[in-house]
C-alpha cells in the first residue's frame, strides 16, 4: 500500500511532454481506451467476489479530510475518497489521464483540459468544468488557507470553455503542470460542498473516489463505504468495482500492536516495521512482500552557515558513514545503498554515480585539512520515532569514530520544522519521500525558493541547472539536465545520501487480486485500477 | 504521598537520635529490610557500573543487532548491537539520579512552602493551601508531560517538572506537622523565653517533621523513577545515547516478538526499584505510626 | 452542616480560579507560539499579513489578561475552541471520548475491587503471617509495576502467544457487546491492578485501625470468631476511607490511561491528551486539564462533605 500512497513531499512535479500525456481517450462506459492500456490488463483467471469490509491500520488518524488543509496524515485513505485529475505511471511520469480525459498544449502557456463525462461527487453533484474551476479558484484564494496554493503560483487563470473543457493559462511555460494536477491540487472536491461550507469539508469530504465516508471517529477509526457509482467501474467495464463493501481504517499507534492485530486476524493488510520482516515471512497465514519504493534517506547539511560551508567537511561526514552497516543494522538489510538523490529505478537518476565509500581514515585527513584535527562538535536533529532514534544513534556513533561529536536532538515534526526555518542545525535528517517528478525534490531541497530549503543551500551552478530543467520541455534533454544536477550535487557533497528505501507489506491469505509484479511495474496507476477482494466475500 | 498525612511525629526515644531509631525500626521490618537491601544493591550497581558492566554501554555492532541472549551477551544486544546488560547497568544510574534529585528538589520546595504556611498561619496559610489544593487537582503526570513537551525533551526538564508538580504532598505533610508541633509544650516554652520564630523553626519544628518527610521521600523516589521511565517511554525523557530503563523498555517494545527480553527486563527493573522504595516507606510509616506499630510484619 | 458545606464550596471556587489561571499560563508557556507552530503547515508564515490574521483569529494579539477573560467566557459558555489537529470542536471531541474512558475506569474499578478487597481483608485477618507479607508485597507490586510494561506483556501473552483476547481496539457496546467486553478486559485489568494495590493497602490499614478500637474488643470479648468480627463489625466503619480511595483513584487512573489507551489503541481522553501534547494542540490540552481538574475538585468536595456528615468533629475544624 505504502508504495502507492502519495505524500505531500514528493508527489508533484513537472510532466514530461504534455503531448505524450494526452492519448485520444474517449469517455464511454467500458471505454476501450482504458481497457487497452498496458496498466489495465487483468489476469483472466481472476474471479473477483463482492463483499466484506477491508480492515486496515494507520499509525495516526487521517486529520483533516480536505487534502488542501493541513494536517493530512493518512494519504491512503485520502486517495480512497478522492480521485485525482491525472495519476503517475510506472516510470514516474504523470501520464495517465484519470478524471481529466486529456491535456493538450495549445501554446507554451496554455493547456486545454477535457474532463471525463458522467462523473459524480458523493453528494450527487456533477464533476464538470465549472466545479473544477471553482475548486482551483478556492485553493488559490488566500482566505481558504490551502497549504497547497503555492504550487499553483505559475497559474494565471483557469477558464471554462464548455461544460467539460477548461483552458489553463500560465504566467510562463510550465512543464510541471501535469505533475501538479497529479498531486494535492488535483484531488477533485465537490464544488457544491465547498461552496456551502468549506470548513465542514474538513470532516465531511465529498470526492468522486471509490469509497465514501461512512463514519469518522477522530483518533479512533475511519469507516468508508463502497461508492456504487464510481466512474471507473463503468469506464473499465467492471461494474462491480470496488469489490469491498467498505474499508475500516483503525488507528493503532504502535507497530508491535499493529502486527499483533494482523496475526490475530483483526487486520487484512499491513505495512510492517522492518524488524518484523524476519518474524512474519514464514507465517502460514500471511503473504509478505518486499518492495523498493521511491524514497531517499539522507543526512541534510546546512551549507550556508557553520562548518558545513566547507565542502571538505561535508565530504568527511559522508566518508565517515558505513552505509552497508547502517542498512544491515537499522534496516535489517531492506534498503539499497544510495549514491545520490534519485532512486536507481528513476529516469532522473544518473547511473554513472557510485555510492560514497566508507573511508574513516580519509575522513579524518579531510577534517585535519579543514582545521579540525582535534575533533569537531556539530548540532542537529532527527525524527523522534523508534526508527529515527535507531538511525540517529548509529550515525552518531560512526561520526564519533572520526572525532565528530554530533549533538542530535530527537524531535517531533513540528519542532523539526522550526529548526529548519531558523537554520538552527548543522546536520539533520534529510531526504525526500515519494520522488515522482524530479523537480520537486531538486527545487524543494536545493533551490533557494524550495519549500524545504529555507536558505540552507545556495549553489549558484546547481540553481541554474534546476531552473533550466524546470522549463525544459524535451524529455531527453530534461533527463540529461537532471543527470547533470545529480552529478553536481554529488561532486559538491551537498547532502550525504544513505539509502533508497524498501517497504515490507503483508496481507492475509483471504485477500485476492494482489499482483506484486505488476504493482512494482505500474506503481500508482496499478493501485487505483486494480481492485482487491476477499476470497469468500468477507474477511 | 497523601498516604502519609496521618503520620504523627516520632518522639525521640531515650538515648537515641530520631534518625537512628528510624533506621533500627526499618531494620526490624521484614519487607522494609528487603527494600533496603535492594536499594543498597541498586546503588552499588549504579556506583560500580564501569566495573560491573561487561561491555561499554555505547559500543555498537550493527551486524549483530537484536541478537537475543548468548554466552557473550547474557541479555542479548539492543537495536544497534549494544550489550543490553551493560546498558541496563548504566541505566540504573539515570533512574536513581532522577528519583533522588527530583525528589530532593520537590521536597525542598514543599518543605519551604509547608513551613511558611504552617508557621505564619492566617491569610498566608489560606492562600498557600488553596494553591496547593489547585496543584493537587492535576494528575501530576499530565503536567509533567505537558511541561516536558513545552520545555523540550531531556532529563533535566523531567527533574524540573517533577519538582514543580511533586512538592504539594510535602507541603501538606509539613504544614500538618508544624500545626501539631507548635502546640507542643517545649515549643511553647521556647517561644515564651523569647526565641526567634526562625530559630524555633530550625531548632524545634524542623527536626520533628523529619521523620514523616523521610517516609514521603522514600515513596516519592519510587514515584519519580516511575515518572522518569514513563516520560522516557513516551520519548520525552533521556536522550541518546544515554541509557535509561524507561527508554530501553520503549525501544524494546517495538521488537517484542523478536527479542522479548529487551522490554521485559527493563520493566522488571523499574518495578523492582519502585517496590523497594515503597517497602522502605511502608516500613518507616509502620515504625512511626503507633496505631499500626506491630501490625505489619515485625519479627 | 449548611455553613460547613458553604465554606467547602467557597474553598473549591477559589481553587478552581487558581486552576484556570494555572492552566491558561501553562498553555501559553509552550514556546514558539503554539498556534504559529501548529499553523505553519497550513498557511504561509513568511507573509506578515497572514500571520497577523491568524493571530487575530485566535485572539493572540490582545493583552494577556484580556485573552484570559475571553477564553474563560467562551469556555464557560461551552465554546471550548477548535482542535488544531482535527478541526473539530473540542467539546465534541471531549464528549465523544468520555464514554470510552468512563467504561475503562468502570472496568478498572471492578478489577480493583475484585482484587483489592479480598487481598486487604485476608491481609488484615492473617496479619503478621507469611500470607500477609506475601499479599502486602503483591499489593505493592501492583502499585509499582509500570502500566505500559504490564500492557505490553499482557498483549504479548494473551493476544500473541495465546491468542484468546483482541490485542487492541474499541467497539461500542451497542454495536457488539461481546467484543466490547473482551476488548476491555486487558486494558481495564492493567489500570485496575494499580488501584487494586492501593486499595488492598488501605483496606488492610483501615481494618487494622478499626480492629484496635473499643467496640471491636467488646465484640471479641463476646467470644465472636475473628473472621466474624472483621466481616460484621470492622468492615463497615472501615469502608469510609475505602470509598474515598476509590473516588480519588480515578484521578490517578487518568495518568495510567495515557499509556493504556495509547498501547491498546483506545479512543479515550488519555490518548486524546497524549496526541494533543505531541501536536501542541493547546485548545485540547487546556480543555482536558480543566475538565480533569474540575473532576478531581468535585470528588474532593464530595468527599469532604461526606466526611463532615459522617464525622461531626471535622466540621468544627
Amino acid at each position: 500500500m505504502t508504495g502507492n500512497c502519495k505524500r505531500v513531499l514528493g508527489a508533484c512535479g513537472v510532466a514530461l511532454s504534455i503531448g505524450v500525456a494526452s492519448p485520444a481517450v474517449q469517455a464511454q462506459a467500458g471505454d476501450p481506451s482504458i481497457l487497452d492500456q498496458a496498466w489495465a490488463i487483468w489476469d483472466g483467471a481472476d474471479k473477483p467476489v463482492r463483499g466484506g469490509y477491508l480492515r486496515l491500520a494507520a499509525p495516526q488518524y487521517i486529520g483533516k479530510m480536505n487534502p488542501n488543509h493541513w494536517p493530512v496524515l493518512d494519504w491512503v485513505s485520502m486517495g480512497y475518497v478522492h480521485d485525482k485529475l491525472v495519476v503517475t505511471d510506472g516510470s514516474y511520469n504523470p501520464t495517465v489521464p484519470w478524471l481529466a480525459q486529456s491535456l493538450t498544449q495549445d501554446d507554451p502557456t496554455t493547456v486545454i483540459m477535457k474532463l471525463r463525462d458522467g462523473v459524480t461527487f458523493h453528494d450527487g453533484s456533477r464533476f464538470d468544468a465549472s466545479a473544477l474551476k471553482f475548486q482551483i479558484d478556492w485553493i488559490r484564494n488566500p482566505k481558504s488557507a490551502a497549504w497547497s496554493a503555492g504550487w499553483l503560483a505559475p497559474l494565471e487563470s483557469v477558464e471554462v470553455v464548455d461544460d467539460l473543457t477548461l483552458r489553463w493559462k500560465f504566467k510562463h511555460p510550465w512543464p510541471g503542470f501535469a505533475g501538479i494536477v497529479a498531486n494535492v491540487p488535483g484531488y477533485a472536491l465537490s464544488a457544491k460542498a465547498l461552496r456551502e461550507d468549506a470548513d465542514a469539508y474538513d470532516s465531511q469530504p465529498k470526492g468522486t473516489g471509490a469509497f465514501m465516508l461512512e463514519e469518522a471517529s477522530p483518533g479512533n477509526f475511519l469507516k468508508l463505504k463502497r461508492n456504487p457509482n464510481w466512474w471507473f467501474a463503468k469506464a473499465s467495464g467492471r461494474p462491480d468495482m470496488p469489490y469491498f463493501d467498505g474499508i475500516h481504517v483503525s488507528v493503532i499507534p504502535d507497530p508491535a500492536v499493529r502486527l499483533a492485530n494482523l496475526r490475530a486476524g483483526k487486520l487484512d493488510i499491513l505495512t510492517l516495521d522492518k524488524s518484523q520482516y524476519a518474524v512474519v515471512k514464514n507465517d502460514p497465514n500471511l503473504v509478505v512482500y518486499r518492495q523498493p519504493i521511491n524514497h531517499v534517506v539522507a543526512l541534510r547539511f546546512n551549507t550556508t552557515k557553520g562548518v558545513f560551508r566547507d565542502a571538505r567537511v561535508r565530504q568527511a561526514i559522508s566518508l565517515a558513514i558505513d552505509r552497508k552497516a547502517l542498512i544491515a543494522g537499522t534496516q535489517f538489510g531492506l534498503g539499497r545503498i544510495a549514491s545520490a538523490l534519485y532512486p536507481e529505478d528513476h529516469w532522473a537518476h544518473n547511473p554513472a554515480l557510485n555510492p560514497v565509500p566508507y573511508d574513516p581514515a580519509k575522513a579524518k585527513q579531510l577534517l585535519a585539512e579543514a582545521g579540525f584535527a582535534n575533533g569537531l562538535t556539530i548540532r542537529g536533529y532527527y525524527n523522534a520515532t523508534t526508527m529515527g532514534q535507531t538511525i540517529a544513534e548509529a550515525i552518531k556513533n560512526m561520526l564519533a569514530k572520526v572525532g565528530v561529536t554530533w549533538q542530535v536532538d530527537l524531535l517531533a515534526p513540528v519542532a523539526i520544522a522550526a529548526r529548519l526555518k531558523e537554520r538552527d542545525y548543522d546536520l539533520g535528517e534529510g531526504g525526500w519521500q515519494f520522488i515522482y517528478d524530479p523537480d520537486l525534490a531538486a527545487t524543494g531541497l536545493y533551490h533557494p525558493d524550495g519549500g524545504f530549503n529555507f536558505g540552507r543551500s545556495d549553489n549558484k551552478a546547481i540553481v541554474a541547472l534546476i531552473e533550466a530543467a524546470r522549463r525544459e520541455v524535451d524529455h531527453k534533454k530534461r533527463q540529461q539536465l537532471y543527470w547533470d544536477i545529480e552529478k553536481a550535487l554529488y561532486d559538491d557533497y551537498q547532502d550525504a545520501w544513505l539509502w533508497w528505501e524498501e517497504v515490507v507489506t503483508a496481507h492475509r491469505k483471504s485477500i485476492k487480486g494482489w499482483n506484486q509484479e505488476r504493482m512494482t511495474k505500474y506503481k500508482e496507476v496499478h493501485f487505483w485500477s486494480h481492485p482487491l477482494w476477499f476470497k469468500d466475500g468477507r474477511p | 504521598m497523601s498516604e502519609v498525612v496521618g503520620a504523627t511525629p516520632a518522639r525521640p526515644a531515650a538515648g537515641r537520635s530520631p534518625l537512628m531509631s528510624l533506621v533500627l525500626a526499618v531494620g526490624r521490618h521484614r519487607l522494609a529490610s528487603v527494600g533496603l537491601v535492594v536499594v543498597a544493591l541498586l546503588s552499588l550497581v549504579a556506583l560500580l557500573a564501569p566495573l560491573l558492566a561487561p561491555y561499554s554501554p555505547y559500543e555498537q555492532d550493527l551486524y549483530n543487532v537484536l541478537s537475543g541472549p548468548s554466552p557473550a551477551h547474557w541479555l542479548g544486544t539492543d537495536n544497534v548491537g549494544r550489550d543490553l546488560l551493560s546498558r541496563l547497568i548504566y541505566g540504573t544510574r539515570i533512574s536513581l539520579f532522577v528519583g533522588i534529585v527530583g525528589t530532593l528538589l520537590s521536597a525542598a520546595v514543599g518543605v519551604t512552602v509547608g513551613l511558611i504556611a504552617g508557621a505564619r498561619g492566617g491569610l498566608v496559610d489560606a492562600i498557600i493551601m488553596r494553591i496547593t489544593d489547585a496543584f493537587l487537582c492535576f494528575p501530576p503526570l499530565i503536567f509533567i508531560l505537558a511541561m516536558s513537551a513545552a520545555l523540550g525533551p531531556g532529563i533535566h526538564n523531567v527533574i524540573l517538572s517533577f519538582a514543580l508538580f511533586g512538592w504539594t504532598g510535602f507541603a501538606r505533610i509539613i504544614r500538618g506537622q508544624v500545626l501539631l508541633v507548635r502546640e507542643l509544650p517545649y515549643v511553647e516554652a521556647a517561644r515564651s523565653i523569647g526565641m526567634s520564630p526562625l530559630r524555633i523553626m530550625w531548632r524545634h519544628i524542623l527536626p520533628n517533621t523529619l521523620a514523616p518527610i523521610i517516609v514521603a521521600v522514600s515513596i516519592s523516589i519510587g514515584l519519580a523513577i516511575l515518572v522518569e521511565s514513563g516520560v522516557s517511554f513516551l520519548g520525552l525523557g533521556v536522550q541518546p545515547p544515554t541509557a535509561s530503563w524507561g527508554k530501553e523498555l520503549r525501544v524494546g517494545f517495538t521488537y517484542i516478538e523478536t527479542v522479548p527480553l529487551f522490554s521485559i527486563v527493563p520493566g522488571l527493573l523499574i518495578a523492582l526499584a519502585v517496590i523497594a522504595f515503597n517497602f522502605i516507606g511502608d516500613g518507616l510509616r509502620d515504625a512511626l505510626d503507633p496505631r499500626l506499630r506491630g501490625a505489619m510484619g515485625r519479627s | 452542616m449548611g455553613r460547613y458545606i458553604i465554606v467547602r464550596l467557597c474553598h473549591a471556587a477559589i481553587v478552581l480560579a487558581v486552576v484556570t489561571v494555572l492552566v491558561f499560563v501553562i498553555a501559553r508557556l509552550i514556546p514558539g507560539d503554539a498556534i504559529m507552530a501548529a499553523m505553519a503547515g497550513s498557511v504561509d508564515m513568511s507573509d506578515a499579513s497572514v500571520v497577523k490574521t491568524v493571530r487575530a483569529t485566535y485572539g493572540l494579539d490582545e493583552p494577556l489578561p484580556l485573552q484570559f477573560l475571553t477564553w474563560l467566557e467562551r469556555f464557560v459558555t461551552g465554546d471550548w475552541g477548535t482542535s488544531l489537529g482535527t478541526g473539530e470542536p473540542v467539546l465534541n471531541m471531549f464528549l465523544s471520548r468520555l464514554p470510552v474512558t468512563l467504561e475503562l475506569f468502570a472496568g478498572a474499578t471492578l478489577w480493583s475491587l475484585a482484587i483489592g478487597l479480598p487481598v486487604g481483608l485476608i491481609g488484615a485477618l492473617k496479619r503478621n503471617s507469611g500470607t500477609d507479607v506475601v499479599l502486602t508485597a503483591g499489593a505493592l507490586l501492583g502499585v509499582s509495576l509500570p502500566s505500559y510494561w504490564e500492557a505490553i506483556v499482557l498483549i504479548y501473552l494473551f493476544a500473541v502467544l495465546l491468542p484468546i483476547l483482541p490485542p487492541s481496539g474499541y467497539v461500542p457496546f451497542a454495536e457488539d457487546p461481546l467484543l466490547n467486553i473482551t476488548s476491555m478486559i486487558l486494558p481495564s485489568f492493567v489500570l485496575g491492578t494499580h488501584s487494586a494495590g492501593l486499595l488492598a493497602r488501605y483496606v488492610r490499614g483501615s481494618l487494622l485501625e478499626v480492629l484496635g478500637q473499643d467496640f471491636i474488643r467488646t465484640a471479641r470479648a463476646k467470644g465472636l470468631r475473628e473472621r466474624s468480627v472483621v466481616i460484621w463489625h470492622a468492615l463497615k466503619p472501615a469502608m469510609i476511607p475505602i470509598v474515598t480511595i476509590i473516588g480519588l483513584s480515578w484521578g490517578g487512573m487518568l495518568a495510567g490511561a495515557f499509556f493504556v489507551e495509547v498501547i491498546f489503541a483506545l479512543p479515550g481522553l488519555g490518548r486524546m491528551s497524549v496526541d494533543a501534547i505531541f501536536q501542541k494542540d493547546f485548545p485540547v490540552i487546556q480543555a482536558t486539564l480543566i475538565a480533569v481538574s474540575v473532576n478531581v475538585l468535585l470528588v474532593n468536595v464530595l468527599v469532604d462533605i461526606l466526611y463532615g456528615y459522617l464525622d461531626p468533629r471535622v466540621r468544627i475544624r
